[in-house]
């Protein structure tokens, strides 16, 4: 028997963006004025009003999160379904500016909504909320998948959920909510400034983390560049705040479960036949792979002068490690070629992660 | 784009060609210049630069290594000539046969060619050993010029013991298959230091040998192509050749393993094999990095057990459950002390109706 988690029993979910725990069937429901384009609470069925338009109504209704400091009220809007679910799975992106996090949600995000072989994992996937559907698929998903644009750089910005889905898990044999937070990875760096909108306090609501290697960064030498490598300050300013506020005495383990992915791993692969055999696979399902696909990244990071990228698969209590890239080819005057471009291996980490977090069963991964 | 090549004064002469080697000024690297002398070799040398554009059109952000790569060409003078890469010697030129590791990198890197070639559409069409090189660390297919589409007719003229077996329908159709069998003869040829023969001898051989070579190249030989293994198929089997038998060991002294395993590829004459040679084997399965990480892999094991022994377990709900009863206290407040007057309001009568009954009870 499973009991419910603490938070779930009493109904309060942590909200990711100002990490107050909200009572969730008391957070306020509102939607957006269509006139004002205000926000204002959201109005029960009229009596002229069809049962149909009221629930259509309700596809574009928020719950509201409000924070009061120093007398200050700031109000955020949060899906209206994020906490109807349970626990939600919130993923991190971690890695440097322009590492290539936004075109590797986009792509596993696309992956996400169209693999039918998520179907034989017992996973189904659905939108949780339309208007944060609506924004990242025309934004990101659109541009980058089917116009194959190169996607502008992520600037700072207030904290905001990225994308969020619904995952039906045969498995857990429940709905899970899961949000992806992917920040510019300047931001992630931001000293603690008391500013929960800025700084990566959302960090301490997160239960999963992808963290991206750039190749041109971590493994010059590899792509014929002769360059110093230094680490990822992104990694390390992540994993210095998990530590201090979810670090556990006597243990060198993060209670997180993390995955790391070797991303654009397109330029690797014409040179390096290792990367090419898993760039080539085609076993997304095959989760079982995933150790043996681990152990060969590890050792191509540390045996290719990227070992200073490795620190937080050291740190963290669950990781995997993965070749991918989200385009397959390299970008030309800000457009991919059509030839030879499309995602290579981009769910496997998500697929991953769900193992460690119990969407999946975790004996799928073998280790 | 202006080329700069420093060729060599040497030239050498073909019944196709005129061909001259030089270097990239830029980076060195060794390249070939084939100039046309006959109308066939002027076919020769448009087929190779459209296959060479053809493959810098997949627009991979690097061009793979196991292809030669077009560097320059002038197609309008009189005599076309087209100028590629050509790095390393003819595997046919190799004194005896190579290492079992050579052999399986020959191999791959033969396959990964195919596979790069069937991504633009194209069969290679003539994988001879004089037209794979081998540079000590990697193989690379050269000679484009026979390339044909795919589907198209196969166009090269072959000695008939370097020709596939046709199609059912009795058509040589360019395919991947096709690719795969010649890649598979070249391997088979120096591995055993023989001649190529025709599919049924081939087969004959490797069943007779009962050795790696014939697990590896089980099926390429197949005379109907669709039954032949595909590259990715495959380079499957070269990495299951390579890794296996470490893989399945958890005791780095078994690193030998693996070399007693691949050198059944055969019984090959080793004549330029340093005996021994397990220490790049065991390097590549049994790095310190890997042990680094398996040792890594069972601590994180033990940790997430020890997390989820039922007291951390309970111990952790409970702290859990009261980090939010904590939090919600305002909110709860009211509750709780709607719950403890409830508690008073309706215990205490019962309480003194119990005691007042068994009061009762015990004095009878």
């Amino acid at each position: 028997m499973s009991l419910p988690s603490p938070s779930r029993l009493l109904g309060r979910v942590l909200c990711p963006i100002c990490l107050q725990w909200i009572h969730w069937s008391k957070a306020q429901r509102v939607e957006v004025d269509v006139e004002t384009q205000q926000h204002r609470p959201f109005r029960p069925r009229g009596a002229d009003e069809t049962k149909e338009a009221f629930a259509e109504r309700r596809l574009g209704a928020q719950r509201s999160c409000t924070l009061m400091r120093d007398g200050m009220a700031t109000t955020h809007y949060l899906p209206d379904r994020y906490g109807d679910y349970g626990d939600p799975i919130v993923i991190g992106l971690v890695g440097h500016r322009a590492a290539g996090k936004t075109l590797l949600l986009a792509a596993m995000v696309e992956a996400l909504r169209s693999n039918l072989e998520l179907a034989d994992l017992g996973l189904r996937v659905e939108r949780l909320d339309e208007a944060i559907e609506h924004n990242y698929m025309t934004r990101f998903v659109e541009p980058f998948c089917q116009r194959r644009e190169q996607l502008p750089l992520t600037q700072i910005s207030p904290i905001a959920f990225s994308y969020v889905a619904k995952v039906y898990s045969a498995h857990a044999r429940r709905d899970f909510a899961v949000a992806f937070f992917d920040v510019a990875g300047e931001q992630l760096r931001r000293r603690h400034s008391g500013d929960r909108f800025l700084d990566t306090s959302f960090l301490s609501a997160v239960n999963a983390l992808i963290f991206v290697v750039d190749p041109e960064k971590a493994l010059p030498s590899v792509l014929g560049e002769p360059a110093t490598v230094y680490g990822d300050p992104a990694f390390n300013a992540v994993t210095d705040r998990l530590v201090e506020v979810r670090g556990e005495p006597g243990t060198q383990f993060l209670p997180i479960p993390a995955a790391m992915v070797v991303a654009k791993s397109d330029l690797l692969a014409p040179r390096r036949p290792e990367v090419a055999r898993w760039l080539s696979r085609d076993d997304t399902r095959r989760l079982q792979t995933v150790a043996e696909e681990s152990e060969d990244v590890y050792e191509f990071l540390a045996t290719n002068g990227a070992e200073r990228f490795l620190p937080p698969v050291n740190r963290v209590s669950d990781v995997s490690l993965h070749f991918a890239s989200a385009a397959g080819v390299a970008p030309v005057d800000g457009h991919f070629p059509a030839e030879g471009f499309g995602p290579r291996r981009v769910l496997r980490p998500l697929l991953s992660l769900f193992a460690m977090t119990g969407v999946l069963d975790r004996s799928l991964l073998g280790n | 784009m202006t080329v700069h090549i420093e060729f060599d004064p040497d030239r050498r002469f073909t019944d196709l060609f005129e061909l001259q080697w030089g270097r990239l000024a830029t980076s060195g690297e060794r390249v070939l210049r084939k100039t046309a002398r006959t109308a066939e070799a002027d076919r020769l040398v448009h087929a190779e630069v459209n296959a060479g554009n053809l493959l810098w059109g997949l627009a991979d952000t690097m061009y793979p290594l196991q292809l030669c790569r077009v560097v320059d060409h002038e197609l309008t003078s009189p005599r076309p000539q087209v100028t590629t890469t050509y790095r390393g010697v003819p595997v046919a030129g190799l004194p005896g046969a190579p290492m079992p590791e050579t052999l399986l990198t020959i191999f791959g890197d033969l396959l990964l060619a195919i596979q790069t070639l069937a991504k633009a559409g194209l069969t290679h069409g003539a994988i001879l050993p004089e037209f794979v090189l081998w540079d000590g660390s990697h193989a690379q297919l050269v000679s484009l010029g026979e390339a044909t589409a795919v589907g198209e007719p196969a166009r090269a003229a072959l000695e008939p013991l370097w020709q596939p077996p046709p199609g059912p329908d009795g058509l040589r159709l360019a395919t991947e298959a096709h690719d795969v069998y010649q890649a598979g003869m070249v391997v088979y040829c120096i591995a055993l230091q023989t001649g190529p023969a025709d599919a049924p001898a081939v087969r004959e051989e490797l069943a007779r040998g009962g050795s790696a070579l014939s697990v590896l190249l089980d099926g390429v030989f197949a005379d109907d192509p669709r039954e032949r293994p595909d590259a990715h198929q495959l380079l499957r089997r070269v990495e299951g050749a390579r890794y296996e038998p470490v893989w399945q060991s958890a005791d780095p002294s078994d690193a030998t393993t693996a070399t007693v395993h691949i050198s059944q590829l055969g019984s090959i004459p080793q004549q330029h094999s340093p005996p021994p040679a397990p220490a790049a084997r065991a390097a590549v399965a049994l790095s310190p990095a890997r042990d680094e990480f398996r040792r890594l892999v069972v601590a994180k094991r033990e940790y997430r057990a020890a997390r989820a022994a039922p007291q951390v377990l309970a111990w952790r709900y409970v702290r859990e459950l009261f980090d939010v009863l904590w939090y919600s206290r305002d909110e709860l407040s009211s509750r709780i002390a709607l719950g403890a007057g409830a508690l008073v309001v309706l215990g205490v009568p019962l309480a003194l109706v119990i005691l007042v009954v068994s009061h009762l009870g015990g004095a009878k």
